[in-house]
């Protein structure tokens, strides 16, 4: 039907706009009765496996170097002389030293491959706890004031944390229940939300278009935008955090952003990491 | 979700000063910017604030202060109808966003 | 009364955005404005996603708009599709210029009336 109601030349775009429209939600009741993480998992990868028939759904934690043939080769090159890797060794170093009170970070995080920990749902506090969170409650522990989530000195420690958290395998444990579903289905919902005058939602780039190309720029797949993180970005000149993208692509759409480790970007984050399980960790990375 | 009504009461205020608009093009202004706040502050609540709004309002802001009360007037005007607009994206959304991923529920 | 608001306030949102359009860009030919707002980033942005006239690196996401007045013989048609894209197709993901002010009324006009030409 939508086939029909578009532009006669439209195939190209079309083709994948009734793909995606094809299963309608009839399910319109706001309780937790109708979600199922797992089942929306499963629709995800199998949608994925459908429009890129080559790329194994493990390689997409390389973003569009995944699929795009030319942009991996320039890619590469670029790994061989990580722009991140200064960001690594200043986080490296942030993380030896001491507290005021002696302690330090590997009191709270041991040798600091924890990455593969967050997020997670923390039914005591009844929200989503990200690693960003985690290092700031480290720091209250022990007496230091907490760190900026927009700030240098944060990405650094998550450089260096992501860095040696390599390799890990993204295992969000099943929501179930009333609060780690709500978080579920908060994310679930943002990601599908048109926001901003450009009337985007997340999906409509990273499901809907995933793969073609706005202007020069290929568009990534949903699955394993959250395992590289934090990235330097050169349009950035510096590393920076997934909410720092999430408030980029939110602005970008027109819409005004959140503040990182907001409400809505942390479930937004649980809904990505649960829809990347199994994909391995492979932050930082570098991308234009 | 936020709720949106102490800022639609807002507007509501913001719509009852209106209906008694003075001639003088000053409180005009002033009047049409106070407006275009409250609706802005409405869409924000609803998490679904956009950008040019903002910038609109700031242009708006800054006109009043330089006591270019027509521009001032016409772009809180024009932002009052983007954040009509954007209310509208929410309204919309609330249920739209269900039918657009490839998942089952 | 709320019409007659949205009256005034549409009358004053295109007389505003008029005499944005008018300074400066007199010189050009309607077309050349059209195209220009097209092309422009910040405005039409249409390169996004079309292959048009002699844009340079244009997305894929949309069809190539070539042989418009073939594709829509009704001006009105394609005017509502800038407009208001949602309308004929829920799910597209092109932004809809008039309903949500990304363009004024009379800057889709000149960009109907340009792509018209293609």
């Amino acid at each position: 039907m939508v086939r029909t109601t578009i532009l006669g030349a439209g195939l190209l775009l079309l083709g994948s706009v009734s793909l995606v429209s094809a299963p309608l939600a009839s399910e319109t009741s706001d309780t937790n009765s109708g979600i199922d993480p797992q089942a929306d998992r499963q629709a995800l990868r199998d949608f994925y496996t459908q429009r890129f028939p080559d790329v194994p759904l493990e390689e997409h934690k390389n973003g569009v170097y995944a699929f795009d043939e030319g942009a991996r080769e320039q890619w590469l090159e670029m790994e061989d002389f990580p722009p991140y890797e200064i960001a690594v060794d200043d986080g490296a170093e942030l993380y030896e030293t001491p507290f005021a009170d002696g302690k330090g970070y590997p009191d709270c995080f041991g040798d600091g491959a924890v990455k593969g920990r967050y997020p997670h749902y923390d039914e005591v506090r009844s929200e989503v706890v990200t690693l960003e969170m985690a290092i700031n409650d480290c720091r209250a522990d022990h007496g230091e004031a907490p760190l900026a989530y927009d700030g240098a000195e944060i990405t650094r420690l998550t450089a260096y944390m992501a860095y040696v958290s390599r390799g890990q395998i993204i295992d969000v444990a099943l929501p179930e229940g009333e609060g780690p579903l709500a978080a579920y289905e908060a994310g679930k919902r943002f990601y599908s939300t048109r926001r901003g005058q450009l009337n985007f939602a997340c999906s409509s780039c990273h499901v809907q278009l995933a793969g073609n190309r706005l202007r020069a720029e290929r568009l990534s797949a949903s699955l394993g935008q959250v395992t590289h993180w934090p990235v330097y970005r050169f349009k950035w000149q510096d590393v920076g955090s997934l909410h720092l993208r999430f408030n980029e692509c939110n602005s970008q759409v027109g819409a005004e952003p959140f503040p990182p480790q907001s409400e809505e970007y942390r479930n937004l984050e649980y809904f990505l990491s649960y829809m990347s399980n199994g994909l391995a960790l492979n932050g930082p990375a570098s991308r234009k | 979700m936020r709720t949106a009504l102490p800022a639609l009461l807002l507007i509501a205020l913001a719509a009852c000063t209106k209906s008694e608009v003075p001639a003088d093009p000053a409180e005009q202004a002033r009047a049409a910017v106070a407006e275009a706040e409250a609706h802005y502050q409405a869409s924000w609540e609803a998490g679904h604030a956009w950008r040019a709004t903002k910038a609109l309002i700031d242009d708006a802001r800054a006109a009043l202060e330089l006591g270019d009360y027509e521009t001032a007037a016409s772009s809180a005007d024009r932002a009052t109808a983007m954040a009509e607009a954007s209310l509208a994206q929410a309204e919309a959304e609330s249920t739209a966003w269900r039918d657009r991923f490839p998942f089952s529920s | 009364m709320n019409r007659l608001l949205a009256l005034i306030l549409l009358f004053g949102v295109t007389g505003w955005m008029g005499t944005q359009a008018e300074t400066g860009e007199a010189d050009l030919s309607a077309l050349e404005r059209g195209k220009a707002i097209a092309f422009d980033r910040n405005a039409g942005n249409c390169l996004s996603c079309h292959m048009m006239d002699d844009g340079e690196l244009p997305g894929n996401s949309g069809p190539p708009l070539i042989q418009m007045q073939v594709r829509f013989p009704d001006r009105a048609v394609l005017r509502q599709q800038i407009w208001d894209p949602t309308i004929r197709n829920p799910q597209t993901v092109m932004p809809p210029y008039g309903k949500n002010l990304v363009l004024s009324e009379e800057e889709i006009d000149l960009v109907v009336d340009y792509v018209l030409s293609l």
